[in-house]
């Protein structure tokens, strides 16, 4: 531990990084998709010389200049502030191995900045084959940089070959690269051609709204059905003990597939009873409520992975409290506080309260709050310090997918102290942090 | 100053560290010019908006429009060029700027709702606005008839606009003013190191006397950049032939810029002072690149750029003088920001040697790095060119 802790209070470091996350993805999905669907339809409402179409797409250009740059790109911003202050192990670590692709990534985001800008302002001031070709620019760039993002993301759930090699191309090019791409492009193309059916929704013009919707359902239908197949084949390609836990544990990651694959089915039927049956009389409240759907499957199946890495944040090199694998035996021999350099208490044997709260700080709050979200007070409610040392001794065999404490065994009855002090009621807490 | 027990060698580093301190530079100067954009538009804004308003002068109400509406561009540029530069200094020297943040923790999370703040509210200036344009018959109208026709129409931003903006602007100067605390509480380890207290995410080190200083000099020098584009923009319209309008712009950018300069005059040796004796003294000439003759250059060149703009006005093609003064302001700006790291690196070095062993650098990753670089700067020079062809027509929608 060479870091820091800043305590989140209620919400917790994972949850913050979560909600950040989250809106990112959305908003990279719709880059890519929504980037796809304008050249698309702007090529063939040229061809058909289809003035409403391109008076919808000049309105379409502008809430997409917005939701890509100032979501997309406040979010980028946002997910990487909040990764440096609530896990600086693991953002230091991701920005060493993938410099390069970040700095890829960065360059693709600025190509995109610009031809956003300069598509959405040159409507009718350039040649259309020339405007189609910025709008191009920018959906290969936002292509190319998901893609980027992808390798960097399931490097973190499967590092594979890089474990033994240390070589770029090895974390790059990781196990789940290929199926989680395909994850990404799915669900991409899914929440596109849901934004795009609320948008037809509200459409007065009855051809347009027909041939938007169409265009909907080419993107919803083929996304949300490749997009749970593509997640079993992601899961195929896990490691036995990931697979294992995923498909056979019962727990969480179980349950969160197995809704996630729910609401697939559940947005493709809707499709399919309501405005892609009758695409001329879309219903606004169904298409919103599709998209509510559409939304909840992906980020129940993101979430479902976030599960299985736990608790690594990098498999097999970095636990998600940034401790290395390699070094729990050390430090269980050794101690953790003497070697944590942000520890402000050495040794157990002055204050022993005192070294749990800040065992507790250093190695737990990366995932637990005090009270909010993954509470360790109602984790521990009612057990008492020999059973929460006994818990403590086998963390990492147990099912919360934790790791191992790494400490003495002075430091872990330390720990299990303090926590027997959360395990008691609010009013009787001691050194609250 | 304490000294900070740094580790060493934790992950390896993804290049040697001099060719990451070339990267950072690079990128430093186009993040900081972008950064000078957001920060100094919104404000040069409302500056037109107030004179067009009070001297009933429509040049300089749609200046104020043109500069509300390219904000947006500068503030999505400063995010898109900012976070790889940030990325390489944290990869460079992780084991500083990483409890650095976590101290500041909470004001660092307050950037991201303070970008939000003002992009959101320069976008809804920029989008929301209809006219102001330049008249589509400009072309086959001399400037006399186009300046009755503004006078006619009302060209200069909407009550809220002008709120939104100043909103931005707040927003934009509030966001670096974290990003400079941020630098200066880098520097000053005995806040953040082992031996102070656990963090609480509030630290703003307002005692310090660089805080200030340096926060004089971004915004100063941000309005000198700001000043110059719009001294570019003005001796452009009086190339196309729109003197009037040209001129005003001409005048106005060139006063934002000279005064700026002038008062770095006293600005820039203020805030060199406030540094540590010994920094002061390497700079002063023990270390050749960061001695006083480098910085001398830099500190002669804006200066040279300054009188350069400050005559742009009196001249009948101004364009030249412009040019020179970029070039020279330029060179000014990158020498700041050498200096400036190298001010940073000496105080590092201060504090233990952690750079670790770099990986060596594989010959597949430099043609991929160069195709991407090829790629990515033939497709924005393809766009440009093509956009700029229409620029007649669509400049300032």
């Amino acid at each position: 531990m060479v870091f820091p802790v800043l305590e989140v209070p209620w919400l917790g470091g994972e949850l913050l990084m979560a909600a950040m996350s989250l809106v990112f993805a959305v908003s990279a999905f719709f880059a890519v998709g929504g980037g796809t669907l304008q050249v698309i339809l702007e090529r063939r409402a040229e061809r058909d010389g289809d003035g409403a179409l391109l008076s919808f797409l000049q309105d379409w250009s502008r809430f997409f200049l917005l939701m890509t740059l100032i979501v997309g790109m406040i979010s980028w911003t946002g997910l990487w502030m909040t990764t440096a202050v609530v896990s600086p192990h693991a953002a230091w670590a991701i920005l060493k191995i993938f410099f390069w692709p970040c700095m890829a990534i960065s360059a693709l985001f600025v190509v995109q900045a610009a031809a956003a800008f300069l598509y959405h302002s040159t409507w009718g001031a350039v040649d259309p084959n020339k405007h189609l070709a910025i709008g191009w620019i920018f959906t290969v760039s936002a292509w190319l940089s998901l893609l980027a993002i992808n390798g960097v993301l399931t490097f973190m759930l499967t590092p594979g070959d890089w474990l033994l090699t240390g070589r770029l191309r090895d974390a790059f090019f990781n196990p789940t690269f290929l199926p989680s791409a395909f994850m990404l492009m799915s669900g991409a193309s899914g929440i596109t051609g849901l934004i795009c059916l609320v948008a037809s929704a509200g459409q007065a013009n009855a051809t347009l709204r027909t041939g938007m919707v169409k265009a909907s359902a080419v993107f919803v239908l083929p996304g949300f059905l490749i997009l749970p197949a593509s997640g079993f084949w992601h899961i195929e390609s896990l490691p036995e003990s990931m697979r294992r836990a995923i498909l056979h544990e019962g727990g969480l990651a179980t349950n969160l597939l197995a809704v996630s694959l729910g609401l697939c089915v559940i947005v493709i039927l809707l499709g399919l009873i309501g405005p892609f049956r009758k695409p001329k009389t879309p219903s606004r409240a169904t298409a919103l409520l599709m998209l509510l759907i559409g939304l909840g499957a992906v980020s129940t199946l993101e979430w479902s992975r976030g599960i299985i890495r736990s608790p690594y944040v990098v498999t097999g090199y970095m636990y998600l409290n940034g401790i290395d694998p390699r070094n729990v035996g050390n430090l269980q021999e050794g101690g953790f506080l003497k070697k944590a350099r942000y520890a402000s208490i050495k040794a157990t044997d002055s204050d022993q309260m005192g070294s749990g709260r800040e065992l507790f700080r250093l190695q737990c709050m990366a995932c637990h709050s005090i009270d909010g979200y993954n509470s360790i007070r109602r984790s521990v409610k009612g057990w008492s310090r020999d059973v929460l040392d006994t818990q403590l001794e086998k963390l990492d065999k147990l099912p919360g997918r934790m790791p191992p404490f790494a400490g003495t065994g002075a430091e872990r009855r330390a720990l299990a102290l303090w926590l027997s002090s959360m395990s008691a009621s609010r009013a009787e807490k001691a050194g609250g942090i | 100053m304490s000294q900070m027990p740094l580790p060493v060698g934790i992950y390896p580093m993804p290049a040697s560290p001099e060719a990451l301190g070339v990267v950072l530079a690079i990128l430093t100067v186009m993040y900081t010019i972008a950064a000078a954009l957001m920060v100094s538009w919104p404000i040069m804004t409302l500056t037109a908006e107030m004179a067009g308003d009070l001297g009933a002068r429509t040049s300089l109400r749609r200046l104020a429009v043109l500069l509300a509406r390219r904000t947006p561009g500068a503030a999505i540029f400063t995010i898109a060029l900012g976070i790889p530069a940030y990325f390489t200094m944290f990869v460079m020297r992780g084991e500083v700027y990483f409890p650095a943040v976590i101290y500041m923790g909470w004001f660092w999370l307050l950037g991201v709702i303070l970008l939000f703040v003002g992009v959101g509210s320069s976008f809804w200036v920029s989008m929301r606005r209809q006219g102001s344009e330049p008249s589509t018959l400009r072309p086959f109208l001399p400037d006399i008839v186009e300046s009755y026709i503004l006078a006619f129409r009302r060209r200069g931003l909407e009550r809220p606009g002008l709120w939104l903006t100043a909103l931005s602007a707040a927003a934009f100067l509030g966001f670096c003013f974290l990003m400079v605390s941020f630098g200066v509480l880098v520097e000053r380890p005995e806040l953040w190191n082992d031996t102070a207290p656990a963090p609480d995410g509030f630290l703003i080190p307002f005692s310090d006397p660089r805080l200030l200083r340096r926060m004089i000099n971004f915004l100063l020098g941000a309005l000198a950049i700001g000043g110059l584009t719009t001294a570019w923009h003005g001796a452009d319209r009086i190339a196309a032939g729109e003197v009037a309008y040209g001129r005003s712009t001409l005048k106005f950018g060139a006063l934002f810029f000279a005064v700026p300069i002038a008062l770095e005059v006293a600005a820039a040796p203020w805030m060199f002072i406030a540094e540590p004796a010994g920094i002061l003294g390497r700079m002063g000439g023990e270390h050749g690149m960061a001695g006083s003759l480098f910085l001398w250059t830099g500190a002669s060149t804006a200066l040279i750029a300054a009188v350069l703009v400050s005559l742009s006005p009196a001249m009948r093609k101004p364009r030249p003088f412009v040019l020179v003064s970029s070039v020279c302001m330029f060179y000014s700006l990158s020498v700041l920001v050498v200096v400036r790291q190298h001010v940073r690196g000496m105080r590092f070095a201060d504090l233990g040697n952690a750079i670790s062993h770099a990986v060596s650098f594989h010959p597949a990753s430099g043609i991929v790095a160069a195709a991407i670089v090829v790629a990515v700067v033939a497709a924005l020079g393809w766009m440009l060119a093509v956009t700029s062809v229409s620029s007649g027509q669509t400049e300032g929608s």
